[in-house]
């Protein structure tokens, strides 16, 4: 049970985290190339977090 | 007994029985009485008069009549016998009697004999025996089955203070499906904490003999080996047994089976160790980047950007905060927290971390009453976590308030540090286990998020001090959450 409410807790907040990165992305007026290449890195990192996740609670 | 030699005539015989306590009287051929003693008088509430010459038949009652048909018979015949019989009193209420007959010839004629000793109390007396081991009978039959249904093993020792002397007097069927002993091979164990782990025998004795030292109850969770060698974990649920004077004189409890919950707990510790460790190098890269996206991006005049960039921040130190606290349940739970201990001027700590959490908490009224001139050995990081986490718990959980009271005082030996907040409270039921690891109480898990492991964290903190955490707290009204830490002498050097 633990296990579960804890993956999603984490989840979750993985989730908001990835959403603010794309709204950042989306923004092509504010965002130059470099940023995005961050941006890009983070979103990576927090798949790379929630496939890890996944991995302990199936 | 020759009582034709013996008593020649009536008055010889009255001398004797008239001092006597038991009823006697002389029956005629024809079922008349002829002679009653004194006791008879007394026992039936008769004058003499009014039974002499009367048939004895007046005196037996109704559901007795037919017996003495035959028993004249019988008598006359020389059966003589002792048997229990109802007679009549004179205001109709009935007696028990154990009525003794034997036949007396006197001048030629042949009269019954009869003394009666009054029953009627130990009737009764019988009787209330009987009526209560019927009760016990069906109370020990009920309690055999409650004992029988109980899904753990139910026991009873006798001994005194020390646990080690206590031998097992009692345990149910259910040690043979738990431990594979039957119930005879059990209660021959030599002593009470046989078959114990080696690795939990010492914590074991040592918190048994403080169940008994402070005669109260206790749970205790250690390793037990079951008749193929294979050890198991048990719960033992435990109550000392008072005597009159209030001394021990055993413990009665239930032992359950709790493998399969320990293996759950292991796995979930396993979880919560990997997944931590896994999770703090990519979360270290989030961070990172996050850190330069925010310098990169500082100059910008893109408010949604900054607003974005604000946002992640606090999500991401969220993840962070996350992660910390699983890594330092983890680490607690294999006993590797490292603390580093100081000598603290305990008053100038409480200033700092009230300080600390006024900047942040905003538009709350945070008072500090009390102060303590102390010194504490602890570390000074732990402390801060410790006192941040209560804070940040009393603002959480008091949405609709803004005060919070800090609580400093301290008596010989320790520190004593209260927080108190007026907010929604715990409820009573869950006072005793909001300090257990991912514990919730049922107030909290629909509105506010987390997890159940700050107050845990904190709570160890504290015992690794030397110290206390408890609650004091009335739903709805607020609580206060109190934590202890020994004082140490100013002049004490650390090694």
């Amino acid at each position: 049970m633990v296990d579960r409410e804890l993956a999603h807790q984490l989840k979750n907040i993985l989730t908001t985290i990835s959403l603010i990165t794309q709204s950042l992305e989306s923004d092509s007026n504010g965002i130059n190339r470099n940023s995005q290449k961050k941006l890009s890195k983070m979103k990576e990192m927090v798949k790379k977090m929630t496939v890890l996740i996944d991995s302990h609670t199936e | 007994m020759k009582y034709n030699s013996a008593l020649k005539t009536m008055d010889a015989y009255k001398l004797i029985t008239d001092n006597a306590t038991d009823a006697y009287f002389l029956v005629n051929q024809k079922g008349r009485i002829v002679y009653v003693n004194k006791s008879t008088c007394d026992l039936l509430l008769f004058k003499p008069e009014e039974l002499i010459n009367k048939n004895i038949k007046r005196i037996v009652s109704e559901l007795n009549k037919k017996k003495y048909t035959g028993l004249f018979t019988n008598t006359r015949q020389g059966f003589n016998f002792p048997f229990e019989t109802i007679i009549k009193r004179k205001d109709e209420e009935t007696i028990m009697v154990e009525l003794q007959t034997t036949n007396i010839r006197m001048k030629d004629e042949i009269f019954v004999f009869m003394s009666a000793h009054d029953i009627t109390k130990r009737k009764i007396s019988e009787e209330k025996i009987n009526q209560l081991l019927r009760i016990t009978e069906n109370q020990r039959r009920q309690l055999d089955l409650i004992i029988d249904n109980v899904p753990g093993m139910v026991w009873m020792t006798s001994g005194k203070a020390v646990a080690q002397t206590h031998k097992f007097v009692f345990v149910s069927n259910h040690v043979e499906k738990i431990l594979g002993f039957s119930v005879s091979e059990w209660l021959d164990m030599p002593n009470f904490l046989h078959n114990i782990h080696h690795e939990d025998r010492e914590r074991v004795e040592k918190e048994y003999a403080n169940i008994l030292d402070q005669k109260k109850s206790g749970v205790i969770r250690f390793r037990r080996k079951r008749k193929n060698s294979e050890y198991i974990w048990v719960e033992s649920h435990a109550k000392v047994i008072l005597d009159n004077q209030g001394i021990a004189v055993g413990m009665c409890g239930v032992l359950m089976d709790i493998s399969k919950l320990k293996e759950l707990e292991e796995r979930r510790d396993e979880f919560i160790s990997i997944i931590s460790h896994e999770l703090k190098t990519p979360l270290t890269s989030i961070k990172g980047y996050s850190q330069i996206l925010e310098r990169m991006m500082q100059k910008s005049a893109n408010s949604k950007i900054n607003r974005l960039l604000l946002k992640m921040n606090v999500y991401v130190n969220k993840l962070d905060n996350l992660i910390i606290d699983l890594l330092q349940v983890s680490k607690m739970q294999s006993g590797k927290l490292a603390f580093n201990y100081e000598k603290i001027k305990f008053d100038e700590l409480v200033k700092e971390c009230v300080n600390d959490i006024k900047e942040i908490a905003i538009g709350y009224n945070i008072e500090q009453h009390g102060k303590t001139n102390k010194i504490v050995i602890a570390d000074r990081n732990r402390l801060e976590q410790v006192f941040a986490n209560l804070l940040a718990n009393a603002i959480k959980y008091s949405p609709n308030m803004n005060k919070i009271i800090i609580k400093v005082s301290s008596n010989e030996q320790h520190v004593i540090v209260g927080i108190q907040d007026f907010g929604i409270g715990v409820p009573p039921e869950d006072q005793k286990n909001v300090f257990e690891r991912f514990y919730r109480a049922r107030n909290t898990t629909r509105n506010f998020s987390g997890l159940g492991i700050g107050l845990f964290i904190s709570s160890e903190i504290i015992k690794r001090h030397g110290g206390h955490m408890w609650v004091d707290s009335k739903e709805g009204e607020g609580s206060t959450f109190y934590f202890t830490l020994p004082i140490v002498s100013p002049k004490l050097k650390l090694p």
